[in-house]
């Protein structure tokens, strides 16, 4: 587990602060899927294990195929899935999820968050027009940190 | 002082590799970075850990790479200060502006066996072909710095003989900074980067200014006391427009040094005035990607020599006019053949022209003998007019005395091709490439080079690189003539040669650690000399260079409170060299055959410490070590002992209020003695290295 993947998975619980789903439904768990080889699946547990989002507890799920992936509140693509980017897309569009890329120009294709390095420090992109349609709202502190992605430019 | 004494190198091997088993028995703690904050992972190193990484460990070279951000935590002043911590390099201080970068033993005068490149320029001057370190070098717009340890030659040609350094600067944008920096020996230092968007277009501006005495010699290269310091004045500026894929960038340089070995009485004030940019554009089409760039590398140089009695009279005065320009094209096609094989190849072009070259002596036959003047021993001293000289050194391609000095250009073509093949799912990895270079006055050359690098698994790396590269001779070395016939240029001198083969074995451990080992064997042939001030030629004799080289590196957060992440880097570098002279070896005078680095860098929301110990072994002394110093006590010493300099810089960001941040740099903290050879051969006295300095550092971003 390098420090990379442990810094993403904090990321993704930090992200659950400043952004509000539109399905108020507070029972059962918050489900954080994650697509493709990644090993962030394991600091994920970890922090599942101990902390709670809204208090719900946190389930990692480790999505199979695209049809694994549609009751999560919180979609992480690994870089693998690049060939089958579109398909997964098309899969959750104008679904209540957060989806969060995890290679260069996810964003651009229609990812929410995306992740990037910059000058050797984990960054990330957000694709507003990606959250409308996913019904997603983000807190303006956290656009202010973001690299602001709309119509495949950067801003 | 406790660090002159016998080469610590192991224990401090053993020290750091100690600090890093410490640190990464802690360096994955998962709830430390939980309770920080989104603008603080913000701030988290990542790339040497990864990305960065998984590149240098495919690539077919033996790649090191640093980034702006360490070079500023390092709290360096100049590009000596970042490479003196890399393994396989010694960094030599001569005189200001000039100091010697030797890489993998690889001895030189003028830096020209190494290829530098910025934003993929070539700098080089054209008749020395010489650049610097430390004055032309502007740290603050640098993205990160490459530095290949190896011949380069099959893709960048000459030059690139002993490793090529390859620096890129900043594209950002919407950001401004501004530094202001005083210090020990009257030192001002003012820096600026501000880059802006404009439209779909950026615009970079940087710069610097940088006023130093320096510090005072111990002695002058003759033994004697001296009141020289190395004082420096330099001013850099670099603009540079983005659009899409096309760049242009235009670069200023000057600076003016003393030169601080001389004698009291004797200064020689040099000037640098170097202006040099480039325009590229980056055509990207299916699987083809063009890229072409002109550039072009303007020098004027004048340095004015006078000696004084201790009167101030005159007593005599030599000037060098120097200015030359390298114009440029490089026309690179990458072409995707298939997935798992990627061919590069290209077309280069250089053109290179001493516009002036001549230096000038105050003339005998017009000593003015109106002015009476009397020496210590009651004989009359004949003083010269500072407007009367002769030439008495240029340049000519017929070595004839009567033509016109200093007017000589020439052309370089080459064509160069390499193929990267991946195989097994990306596991092995061969590379081959060949160069071919036409030059005028020699035989083309061919520079191939393979390399199979081997990516079983995430964690481990196998690479068995070789291959040959060569240095051209310069113009000083073919055309120069001098008026008393010393070391006269000879047109048909040929270039030198290395053969190299390398391999390195590399593993990313759990815990971020991240190792390599590297052994390299080089044997170099064709030297380009002139002894004892005969015309220069190209030695027979061979020199064998081997070695190793560990590097060692980890980074992650920790869990002692006042520490939220770390980096550690240390390296040691083994080198054995030595001269064939008719079946003798002959150890090679100043080269270390340890050396040894430990940089350990701390963070927390208030800011950063970094202390780094460079370790420079004993040096080989020459048979002729110490012979043309003239003051017995001086003679006899020994200077070529071990030491170790301890720098540290503190940066202090804690202020979130407000936008400024302090630093404040201390270099060689225990104020160690220690000096470095003034060259090959070592017969003057050596260079005096500085002593304890303190810097001050205030910077405002905007």
């Amino acid at each position: 587990m390098n420090l990379e993947d442990k810094l993403k998975a904090v990321f993704i619980y930090n992200f659950t602060k400043y952004i509000q789903w539109a399905n108020n439904d507070t029972s059962g768990t918050f489900k954080i899927g994650v697509i493709g080889d990644s090993e962030i699946i394991i600091p994920l547990k970890e922090i599942g294990e101990k902390e709670l989002v809204n208090n719900r507890k946190i389930e990692i799920k480790h999505c199979q195929n695209i049809w694994d992936i549609n009751d999560c509140n919180i979609l992480f693509i690994s870089a693998s899935e690049k060939n089958q980017l579109q398909d997964i897309l098309n899969k959750v569009e104008y679904e209540n999820i957060l989806t969060v890329g995890d290679s260069n120009g996810f964003a651009n294709e229609g990812v929410a968050i995306n992740f990037v390095i910059v000058e050797g420090k984990l960054k990330f992109e957000i694709n507003s027009s990606a959250f409308n349609k996913a019904e997603l709202q983000v807190s303006s502190h956290l656009l202010k940190l973001a690299i602001l992605i709309e119509n495949g430019k950067i801003r | 002082m406790i660090f002159n004494r016998k080469p610590p190198n192991i224990l401090l091997l053993l020290i750091a590799f100690f600090l890093i088993g410490l640190c990464s028995s802690f360096a994955q703690d998962l709830d430390k970075l939980i309770t920080l904050d989104i603008e603080d992972l913000m701030n988290i190193e990542v790339v040497s850990a990864t990305k960065t990484q998984k590149k240098i460990s495919e690539a077919p070279s033996t790649i090191i790479s640093i980034t702006g951000e360490e070079i500023e935590e390092m709290g360096a002043r100049t590009l000596s200060d970042v490479l003196k911590m890399v393994p396989g390099v010694q960094v030599l201080n001569r005189r200001n502006g000039r100091d010697m970068i030797w890489i993998r033993g690889v001895t030189t005068g003028y830096n020209t066996k190494i290829l530098l490149q910025i934003d993929g320029i070539p700098y080089r001057e054209a008749i020395f072909g010489e650049w610097s370190p430390d004055e032309e070098i502007q740290l603050n717009n640098i993205d990160r710095i490459e530095i290949i340890r190896g011949p380069g030659s099959a893709l960048y040609g000459g030059n690139a003989y002993s490793g090529v350094i390859s620096i890129f600067t900043k594209d950002d944008v919407d950001v401004s900074d501004a530094a202001v920096s005083i210090g020990s020996n009257n030192t001002h230092h003012v820096e600026f980067y501000s880059g802006k968007e404009v439209g779909d277009s950026k615009l970079i501006v940087s710069g610097k200014v940088y006023d130093s005495d320096g510090y005072k010699m111990e002695r002058d290269r003759k033994g004697y006391e001296t009141e020289h310091k190395d004082h420096v004045n330099a001013k850099n500026i670099q603009a540079k427009y983005i659009n899409n894929n096309f760049r242009f960038s235009l670069t200023k340089n000057d600076f003016e040094t003393d030169y601080p070995l001389y004698e009291t009485g004797k200064d020689k004030l040099q000037y640098y005035n170097i202006t040099n940019g480039f325009a590229d554009y980056t055509l990207e089409k299916n699987k083809l990607t063009i890229h072409p760039k002109f550039y072009f590398y303007h020098v004027k140089h004048f340095f004015d020599m006078t000696t004084r009695d201790t009167t101030g009279k005159l007593q005599a005065a030599s000037e060098r006019h120097l200015e030359s320009m390298i114009l440029g094209f490089d026309g690179q096609m990458t072409y995707s053949v298939s997935e798992n094989n990627t061919l590069v190849s290209g077309l280069f072009m250089e053109h290179h022209d001493a516009k002036k070259y001549y230096e000038e002596n105050t003339l005998a036959t017009t000593a003015v003998t109106d002015i009476e003047y009397i020496d210590d021993n009651g004989e009359p001293v004949e003083l010269y007019r500072i407007d009367d000289y002769e030439i008495y050194s240029w340049l000519n391609k017929d070595a004839g005395i009567t033509s016109t000095p200093g007017i000589v250009n020439t052309v370089n073509y080459a064509a160069y091709v390499q193929d990267e093949m991946r195989f097994i799912d990306d596991k092995v990895n061969l590379t081959v490439g060949l160069r071919f270079d036409e030059y005028e006055g020699f035989d083309a050359e061919f520079s191939p080079r393979a390399g199979l690098v081997f990516n079983p698994n995430k964690e481990l790396t196998l690479k068995i690189l070789g291959g040959k590269a060569f240095k051209p001779p310069t113009y000083r070395q073919k055309y120069m003539v001098r008026i008393d016939g010393r070391s006269p240029g000879n047109p048909d001198v040929g270039p030198e040669r290395i053969t190299t083969i390398e391999t390195e074995l590399g593993y990313n451990f759990k815990n971020n650690i991240i190792a390599r080992i590297n052994y390299f064997n080089n044997t170099l042939t064709d030297f380009i000399e002139s002894v004892n001030y005969a015309t220069y030629s190209n030695s027979s004799d061979k020199r064998k260079i081997s070695g190793i080289e560990l590097d060692v590196r980890t980074d992650g957060t920790s869990k002692i409170d006042l520490i939220d992440t770390f980096s550690i880097f240390t390296n040691y570098s083994y080198m054995d060299a030595f001269d064939e002279i008719n079946s003798t070896r002959v150890k090679v005078p100043s080269i270390a055959r340890h050396s040894a680095n430990l940089g350990i860098k701390l963070r927390n929301r208030w800011g950063t410490l970094f202390s780094g110990w460079n370790f420079v072994g004993k040096r080989n002394k020459s048979s002729s070590y110490h012979n043309s110093v003239k003051v017995d006590d001086y003679r006899i010493r020994d200077n070529k002992g071990s030491y170790m300099i301890w720098d540290v810089n503190f940066g202090l960001n804690a202020f979130s209020h407000i936008p400024f941040k302090f630093d404040i740099t201390i270099h060689n903290l225990l104020d160690t003695e220690h000096y470095n050879p003034t060259y090959d051969p070592d017969e003057y006295y050596d260079f005096h290295k500085e002593r304890r300095n303190i810097m001050f550092r205030i910077t405002m971003e905007m």
